[in-house]
């Protein structure tokens, strides 16, 4: 369970500083570091032991290559790549969301890393140590977004309530949009101009062709996409908490620096 | 081994520092804008309205909810004014279209009106002549008053707008200056009246130029089975005249020879059909005129009524462009 509130403590935490404070100044891009650098570090590590098992079960215990294949440029390059975008599509759109996206988020987050956890538990007795992490992390992820991403999308459909001027002209439309987040012109502010534009593009899309399945193939695709950057983000953060973090911490109970886990 | 456990020690520790980082951090944010709040805004409206202390803040804060109450009742106001205009601007609007109607209808009960039609009819130009006779001017004139629509709207909406303020703020704190998170969802909001759907776009759909084509079409269309059905008493009255005309004519032009009876016989010949056409449309004047006066009344009414009806919901409209909406919502509607 300390792992588990760990991964809830930094969630809401780094969030919360960083929608308390981006109108601010853009430092508060920093409140997300921590978020960005535990799902980095956690996927990372997750796709290097998946390499590893790969290159375990391929070669032969005898071989020299095992010392040479390392597996740890290219994971490094995809976790990378998973993090970033996903922590900074979680961020943006958290800066927009109606408390009801905040808690659908918060129970993305919670079940992700609920399920993350059971899943390592209940798969222990039957996948090798350096395979049930990945295991269960791709597993998590792959389960939450396939069955939020239905309930996701209702919620976006029916209870989020959209700004009454995006039935306004695409230029006008987009103008109101933009000017909804602060302009100072750093690069956060300019790259969440981008992703605002992308929003609100789809928004007025959906908007203007009710009727047609256009607005929900839009919505289906964007709860997918936020489904699973919001379940990766989980997961990587409690891989991070797996492979890194105590299960007690260490100011509880001294005698078990150094033990294994 | 030793080395993983000092990387995960080190990991653990950046961990817990982040945490103990990012918790000072939002403690910081929370009390700093506890303190802003405490030293620049005063009392919420609701309740300084009842408060009994007189003590001015630097800035009045006005509560999201508030703020999206007064919207509502401001765009209310500005419909049910907007919208009271709209038959007067109507009647601006349609008056050279009625006057047109009596211009027509004199055009029509002439000989070359008659014909006119008739060609127009057979050439199928008859759509654009009644367009360019009955609604001359009117895609422009429709666009100035949607305009004035817009201005009007824009206009009662900052003006119920202040007025829902003014009215709900206590007097002592009309001049003290709005938080800038209020005084922002404010001229957001005067500046999306100012940009809502205008009503000149949805207008340009329904009294634009292709629906002006339709309505010239259908007027089109009940003049040519008129003139058609004309054409045919006429023909009927020519039958019997014109042979009588061309013996009178070819008579008198009897003493200038062969050739002289011919043109003569011409020249009677057209002088009848003249004399019978003329003579048929005074009759339909006399007997239908005012019927056909009524009919393209009745028309143009009814183009009106269509213009009026898309007039308010476009100002409904614009009421709504400034509420929030789900979009299952905006699918049911």
């Amino acid at each position: 369970m300390t792992h588990f509130f760990a991964v809830a403590l930094l969630f809401t935490l780094s969030l919360t500083l960083w929608r308390g404070s981006y109108s601010g100044h853009y430092v508060s891009v920093l409140a997300l570091v921590p978020l960005w650098a535990c799902t980095f570090l956690g996927t990372y590590r997750n796709i290097v032991d998946k390499r590893r098992s790969l290159l375990l079960a391929t070669l032969k215990q005898s071989s020299g290559l095992i010392k040479l294949l390392t597996g740890r440029f290219v994971p490094a390059l995809i976790s990378m790549a998973i993090s970033l975008f996903s922590v900074l599509l979680f961020a943006f759109s958290m800066l927009l969301a109606e408390p009801i996206q905040v808690f659908a988020a918060a129970a993305i987050v919670v079940t992700s890393a609920l399920l993350y956890f059971m899943l390592l538990r209940m798969m222990r007795r039957h996948i090798n140590d350096l395979a049930i992490s990945w295991f269960a992390a791709s597993s998590a992820t792959a389960i939450l977004s396939v069955s939020f991403f239905v309930p996701y999308a209702i919620m976006e459909w029916a209870f989020v309530q959209r700004p009454g001027f995006i039935r306004l002209e695409f230029d006008e439309a987009m103008l109101h949009a933009l000017q909804g987040l602060p302009q100072r012109g750093d690069w956060i502010n300019e790259l969440f101009l981008l992703f605002s534009a992308a929003e609100y593009a789809k928004l007025w899309l959906a908007a203007r062709f009710t009727g047609t399945a256009i607005p929900g193939v839009l919505y289906a695709a964007h709860s997918a996409l936020i489904c699973f950057a919001i379940a990766s983000c989980a997961v990587g953060v409690a891989s991070f908490c797996y492979h890194y973090l105590p299960k007690t911490p260490d100011w509880r109970t001294p005698q078990s620096q150094g033990a294994e886990r | 081994m030793s080395e993983n456990r000092n990387t995960s020690s080190v990991f653990a520790k950046f961990f817990w520092g982040a945490i103990i980082a990012l918790a000072i951090g939002t403690v910081l944010l929370v009390a700093v804008g506890l303190w802003r709040s405490t030293q620049t805004s005063g009392p919420p409206v609701a309740e300084s309205r009842s408060a009994d202390v007189q003590e001015v803040p630097q800035e009045l804060d006005i509560g999201t909810s508030t703020l999206l109450d007064y919207f509502r009742r401001a765009a209310g106001t500005a419909v049910t004014i907007t919208a009271g205009e709209v038959d007067a601007l109507l009647d601006e609007l349609y008056s050279p279209v009625y006057a047109g109607i009596v211009a027509y209808a004199d055009f029509h009960y002439t000989v070359l009106g008659q014909y006119t039609e008739l060609v127009g009819a057979a050439l199928g130009t008859a759509t654009d002549a009644i367009e360019q006779k009955l609604f001359d001017g009117f895609t422009e004139r429709l666009e100035m008053v949607s305009q004035r629509i817009d201005s009007r709207f824009s206009e009662e909406f900052e003006r119920a707008l202040m007025d829902e303020m003014r009215s709900d703020i206590p007097s002592h704190l009309h001049d003290v200056p709005l938080t800038p998170l209020a005084q922002r969802a404010i001229d957001d909001a005067l500046s999306r009246a100012n940009v809502t759907v205008p009503v000149a776009t949805v207008m340009a759909t329904v009294g634009g130029a292709a629906a002006l084509k339709t309505v010239s079409a259908a007027i089109a269309a009940k003049m040519a089975a008129k003139v058609a059905t004309k054409a045919a008493i006429v023909g009927a009255a020519k039958g019997g005249g014109l042979m009588g005309g061309i013996g009178a004519g070819a008579l008198m032009g009897s003493w200038g020879g062969p050739l002289g009876a011919a043109a003569g016989g011409v020249i009677g010949g057209a002088v009848t059909c003249f004399a019978v056409d003329a003579a048929v449309i005074n009759i339909d004047e006399y007997f239908r005129r005012a019927d056909f006066e009524a009919d393209l009344r009745q028309t143009v009414d009814e183009h009106r009524a269509v213009v009026r009806q898309k007039m308010m919901q476009a100002i409904e409209g614009k009421a709504d462009d400034l509420e929030s909406f789900t979009l299952r919502a905006l699918g049911e509607n």
